[in-house]
């Protein structure tokens, strides 16, 4: 085959290629409104109102930082809501990037939210592995709070709840957990509860900017995306001494003067037959000193070595443990709700059935045991 | 034809530098020679001075007591004397037209230095110059052993280039050295001007991408080459020795690898191997991230790429073209210019276009300095760094109309081709594919040079033991 | 010869074969069809899979001797009428496997990476590279295999390490829900999408026998079967009542591979990798496709046949015609037996076939 046949062919495939550009339809990323992260209210109509975090770049000769802008659309749906998108930032709106999902009090709170949940589990592109959670208030408020924060609110919202939750022991979860619990067993989940605290100035230079930071202590429970409760704090603390994967509870024991912080560093969670029909939690902890430097300001010089945590404190930490572990069983009884994978139990050895979904939780007594952790 | 020394005459009669002196000692000569190919000095020491004092009946006694002369013999036919003589021998005719051709050749030419295009830190530092006579001088200075073979052999009509091909008897593969003489005495071309020339004859399957004969200036190379069972050809003329088979590994392989240290050497042939294909990918993967899938890319990143291109007049696919085409042009432009002006000329290019450019809001800075990158990248593969420019263009290219779909079609198609390469049953991509263990030692990574006690695979030979 | 492979090659082939393809749509209706088992049943197709490719290979050491091809073999074993018609089946499964394949591939370009055209122009540079391959060789394809298989086994592997670490393989409890008859009837009637060893067929007589034939190939069929029976049990485990929804198991099962959300969608890059491995086996599929015409048409294709690519790419316009579903829910529902004939008693039967076939070639040489 001559060169010249094999420019040709060459020039033939360019000449293809050149001829079917034109068929091939992307998304250049400059056409569209990258979305950071949602909130969804109710409207006053029924319909959704949608605060979004849009990337909005700056000139080009400042190429660094994060540039956002919190746009509010309101549609009948999310689905609308999301095309509306458009019609205020002038490009279509892109949700690959998105990374938090936040749901307004008044609409988590009056809405059966299941379409939205479906909504977002079969949307191609919005990420299963994104934070989803509901706030105190509207979140069209919290987002537009996000000034006060030196990142993007929905940046740090997703920080906060997949970063730093799980060292304060609160547990949270994905779009995809969270669409699961929904859907399958006894259809219960739960939601991190999320607010904008806001807190004292401390800039000198800037004394009218406001400041705060996102709290993230509550939770609130769903069956079949309504909403059925929120649980308070010492209920939290008593649910993350139950999930194996949860670590960091801190408990706190006085004597005299001197003050010890504890921290959970290991657990075993173990829910077995109790013999007559009932079941039991066997609950295992094991702790170790707390490691915050002013930990023991106010008393005398004390040894860190975490074999030497007196008995006192070990005994504190069990009644403590114990208090808010049945704060949060009462809980769980009061208003029927399973996060404990208690049906999941059930249906690992029988498979699942409709009396399974119905079947209501018990009340079950914890064996609690308290261990140093020597290491 | 029948030797004439009217005939010689009459083919370069009214040529200034054509010299005939007509002798008598015993029997008339002529002697002849070309001023311009000849040394004055050897021609009155090796001919004319011996012949004063001579008395002969025949030329075949001039042959035998000319003993001065190193190079003494007596042409076959006229077209052996005519190339003697263009070469620079002095002839020596007698009546009946027979004829006898004295080495006379004058030596002009650079002096051995080392060669511009293969720098070593640490090795030897002589380089193969022009002349025939002095590369193989340089071969044999490394090679003292009677199994250094050269086949002689005269390819281009008007130029008459002399072809050395050298290899190692015993170690060379036959079939492959017959078929690379063959190939050389079947060129017909008017003439050889470079061994470059004769590296597309010596290409069986005319490749229309990548280089598929080896070139080095080194003879320390051209002879490691050798001892792994390959052939060198030289080219009078030519300070490139062109050595075969040849393997696309091999363009991996600096010179100065075999005089480091085989760790320090491993890392730099995989920062080479790396750095090509981010080389031809990279600009093509910016292209169709930003107009495809920009999901891909970490927010951050994606924020600050945003706010660098918010402001630019392209496509991110006109952006990246015109980054990579300025490059091309600025690599052209510096090539061709005197190294005096060449360094002005990266500073024009570097300053006024690349920050330029930028600051007037005409290309961003991303795609600038991942052109940049790319463009460096390709350089540590000297060898192919012009095609896979061109194949970088192509990609990306394709990438900007298609997307990560046409970037794994298009890298699919290149490895393909690539993998189906093989000449003197050599395929192009060994020991990668097909997967030879024993010449990984000398792949992407190397072993220590004491533990290398075989020679490749890949490359046909008859004595696989290096110790033997 | 430029169809010759030698063993390690078809090894590494025969496992990029087994990992391409199964990701896409497969997992989705296996767990539509029998919920968190579906990994027994992409265990239970590879039992079946692994005894018919001890046997293909038992034929091949046989076939060794000989060197015969399919049809060589075929023709003088069994007669010539039925050897055209056992190419006819192999040609319409080969046929509709790359078309399955490019389907899948085509919605998982739109879905997921955004890349939206029209079927033609989609399937022009996969022709394009198809042809160029098959008109290099088997040799260069298995080469191409080799060279990348590497890259993509740790791109594979890398896409499952995160969601591995995410899953609890307590959800597959209780094993055999669903009931096994309605396992095993799962993993028949999805066999379409097993067997990949069907290729070597049409490379018989170009495989170079070393020392070894049964020890690589059973070792990349077993990485490409544990690869595989994972990834179908992380994908039921980690979506559990959603999974028969997400059609696109490989997409959707990288987005947890992102260490933090701010992070991008860097599995998207992992999973182009693995796509090479679709291509790769698109390819190969449309090489056996040409042979087959070339068996049927009873020549010898020296030179590149155009007419034979022109063919292939004329049937590649199927699906513009009939959507996947209905091609999955008609043809393949109904084909499946006589699939299964050449997929799964072809190869038992070929030890025995090629022995008859060696002997009457030997016997016909004698004679003449």
């Amino acid at each position: 085959m001559s060169n010249l046949k094999r420019i040709g062919i060459v020039l033939a495939v360019v000449a293809v290629v050149a001829a079917v550009a034109g068929s091939f339809k992307g998304s250049d990323v400059m056409d569209r409104a990258i979305i950071l992260g949602m909130g969804v209210d109710l409207s006053d109509d029924g319909g959704v109102v949608l605060t979004c975090e849009v990337v909005s770049p700056g000139n080009g000769t400042e190429q660094v930082g994060t540039f956002s802008k919190i746009v509010s659309v309101v549609g009948e749906t999310i689905n609308t809501a999301i095309q509306n998108v458009a019609e205020v930032t002038g490009k279509e709106a892109s949700l690959g990037q998105s990374v938090v999902l936040v749901l307004g009090q008044e609409y988590y709170e009056k809405v059966d939210f299941s379409d939205l949940t479906e909504y977002f589990i079969n949307h191609h592109s919005f990420k299963e592995s994104a934070v989803i959670c509901c706030c105190e208030g509207d979140a069209k408020s919290l987002f537009n709070s996000g000034n006060a924060l030196t990142q993007s609110m929905s940046i740090a919202i997703s920080t906060a709840l997949l970063d730093q939750a799980e060292k304060i022991a609160v547990p949270n979860n994905s779009l995809l957990q969270y669409a699961r619990s929904q859907n399958e067993l006894d259809r219960t989940g739960f939601l991190n509860r999320i607010k904008f605290v806001p807190s004292e100035n401390t800039d000198s230079s800037l004394p009218d900017k406001q400041m705060g930071y996102i709290g993230y202590r509550e939770i609130c429970i769903f069956r079949a995306n309504r909403y059925v409760t929120t649980l308070s704090e010492q209920q939290v603390k008593g649910l993350s001494l139950f999930l194996p994967d949860v670590y960091g509870e801190t408990f706190v024991s006085f004597e005299d003067i001197v003050t010890r912080t504890v921290q959970v560093t290991d657990k075993k969670v173990d829910l077995k037959p109790d013999g007559g029909g009932g079941f039991i939690i066997d609950l295992d902890i094991t702790v170790r000193y707390g490691r915050t430097d002013s930990e023991e300001v106010s008393g005398p010089i004390t040894a860190k070595n975490n074999t030497e945590i007196p008995q006192k404190v070990l005994d504190d930490v069990t009644g403590q443990a114990r208090y808010v572990a049945e704060q949060y069983l009462s809980a769980q009884v009061e208003y029927n709700f399973d996060l404990l994978d208690f049906h999941e139990m059930y249906r690992r050895k029988e498979g699942s059935s409709n009396a399974l979904a119905t079947k209501p939780m018990q009340d079950f007594p914890v064996r609690l045991s308290v261990k140093i952790n020597e290491s | 034809m029948k030797i004439s020394f009217d005939k010689l005459q009459k083919l370069w009669s009214g040529q200034d530098d054509f010299r005939l002196r007509e002798l008598t000692c015993g029997i008339p000569l002529h002697v002849v020679c070309l001023d311009t190919m000849c040394d004055d000095a050897k021609v009155s020491a090796f001919v004319l001075q011996p012949l004063a004092y001579m008395t002969v009946s025949n030329l075949k006694e001039v042959e035998k007591k000319l003993a001065v002369g190193t190079g003494v013999r007596r042409p076959p036919n006229l077209y052996s004397a005519i190339e003697d003589f263009t070469n620079g021998y002095t002839l020596l005719f007698d009546d009946k037209d027979d004829c006898i051709s004295v080495d006379t050749r004058t030596v002009i030419g650079r002096s051995i230095a080392e060669p511009p295009t293969s720098m070593v830190m640490r090795g030897p530092r002589e380089g193969f110059v022009e002349d025939l006579k002095v590369n193989i001088t340089l071969l044999r200075k490394r090679l003292k052993t009677p199994n250094l073979k050269i086949i002689n052999i005269t390819v281009g009509k008007y130029t008459n280039t002399a072809v050395a091909v050298c290899y190692i008897d015993g170690i060379a593969d036959t079939g492959v050295v017959n078929d690379a003489v063959q190939r050389l005495q079947s060129v017909k071309v008017d003439g050889v001007l470079d061994s470059s020339y004769l590296a597309r004859y010596l290409d069986v399957q005319r490749t229309f991408l990548f280089r598929r004969v080896g070139c080095t200036e080194k003879p320390d190379i051209a002879v490691g080459k050798m001892l792994e069972g390959r052939l060198t050809v030289i080219v009078d003329g030519s300070p490139m020795v062109l050595t075969l088979p040849y393997l696309f590994v091999e363009d991996m392989q600096s010179p100065g690898d075999y005089y480091e240290n085989s760790v320090m050497t491993a890392l730099s042939r995989m920062l080479r191997f790396i750095s090509v294909i981010a080389s031809v990918l990279l600009p093509s993967l910016y292209v169709c991230l930003q107009v495809y899938n920009y999901q891909i890319i970490p927010l951050r990143f994606l924020i600050t790429v945003l706010n660098a291109s918010e402001a630019i007049p392209f496509s991110p696919l006109t952006e990246m073209a015109m980054v990579l085409i300025i490059f091309d042009i600025l690599r052209e432009a510096n090539l061709r210019m005197p190294s005096a002006v060449g360094i002005s000329l990266s500073l024009v290019g570097a300053i006024v276009l690349g920050d330029a450019a930028v600051q007037a809001g005409l290309l961003g800075a991303p795609a600038v300095m991942i052109g940049a990158l790319s463009g460096i990248g390709l350089f540590t593969l000297p060898d192919n760094t012009l095609i896979l420019s061109l194949l970088r263009l192509a990609v990306t290219f394709i990438g900007g109309v298609m997307g990560l779909f046409g970037v794994i079609i298009s890298a699919l198609i290149i490895v393909v081709y690539l993998a189906s390469m093989q000449e003197y049953k050599t395929p192009f991509l060994a020991p990668f594919t097909p997967d030879i263990p024993r010449d990984r030692q000398d792949a992407l990574m190397q072993r220590p040079v004491p533990s290398m006690k075989k020679r490749p695979k890949s490359i046909p030979n008859k004595n696989a033991d290096r110790r033997d | 010869m430029k169809d010759r492979v030698n063993i390690d090659q078809l090894a590494l082939l025969y496992l990029l074969l087994i990992m391409g393809g199964k990701f896409l749509t497969l997992p989705s209706l296996l767990a539509g069809d029998v919920g968190h088992d579906s990994w027994l049943s992409v265990a239970f197709a590879f039992v079946w899979d692994g005894v018919c490719l001890c046997f293909l290979l038992w034929a091949i050491r046989i076939n060794d001797r000989s060197r015969l091809d399919i049809s060589g073999i075929l023709d003088k074993s069994l007669t010539k009428p039925i050897s055209k018609l056992i190419m006819c089946i192999f040609f319409v499964i080969f046929i509709l496997r790359i078309n399955i394949l490019l389907s899948d591939c085509y919605k998982m370009f739109s879905v997921t990476f955004d890349v939206s055209t029209n079927w033609i122009v989609y399937i022009l540079p996969v022709i394009l590279l198809t042809f160029f391959a098959v008109y290099r060789g088997f040799n260069a394809i298995a080469r191409t295999g080799q060279l990348l298989f590497g890259l993509i086994l740790i791109a594979v592997v890398a896409l499952l390490v995160s969601p591995l670490t995410e899953t609890d393989f307590g959800e597959l409890l209780p094993i055999g829900e669903a009931g096994w008859d309605k396992i095993m009837l799962a993993s028949f009637t999805r066999s379409f999408w097993f067997s990949d060893y069907i290729f070597m067929y049409f490379v018989l007589d170009g495989i170079q026998i070393k020392k070894h034939v049964f020890s690589p190939i059973l070792i990349s069929f077993a990485i490409g079967a544990i690869l595989s029976i994972l990834l179908n049990a992380i994908f039921v485990a980690l979506f559990g009542y959603l999974a028969p929804d997400f059609d696109m198991a490989m997409s959707k099962i990288g987005v947890f591979s992102a260490a933090s959300t701010t992070n991008g969608r860097w599995d998207w890059l992992t999973l182009s990798v693995w796509l090479i491995s679709v291509f790769i086996k698109v390819v190969v599929f449309a090489f056996c496709a040409y042979k087959c015409i070339e068996k049927i048409v009873g020549g010898n294709f020296v030179k590149f046949n155009w007419a034979a690519a022109a063919t292939i790419s004329v049937t590649l316009l199927l699906p513009m015609f009939v959507s996947t579903d209905t091609l999955l829910d008609t043809v393949i529902k109904w084909g499946v037996i006589p699939f299964t004939l050449v997929q799964y008693l072809l190869p038992l039967c070929m030890p025995l076939l090629t022995k008859t076939a060696q002997r009457k070639t030997e016997v016909q040489s004698e004679q003449s």
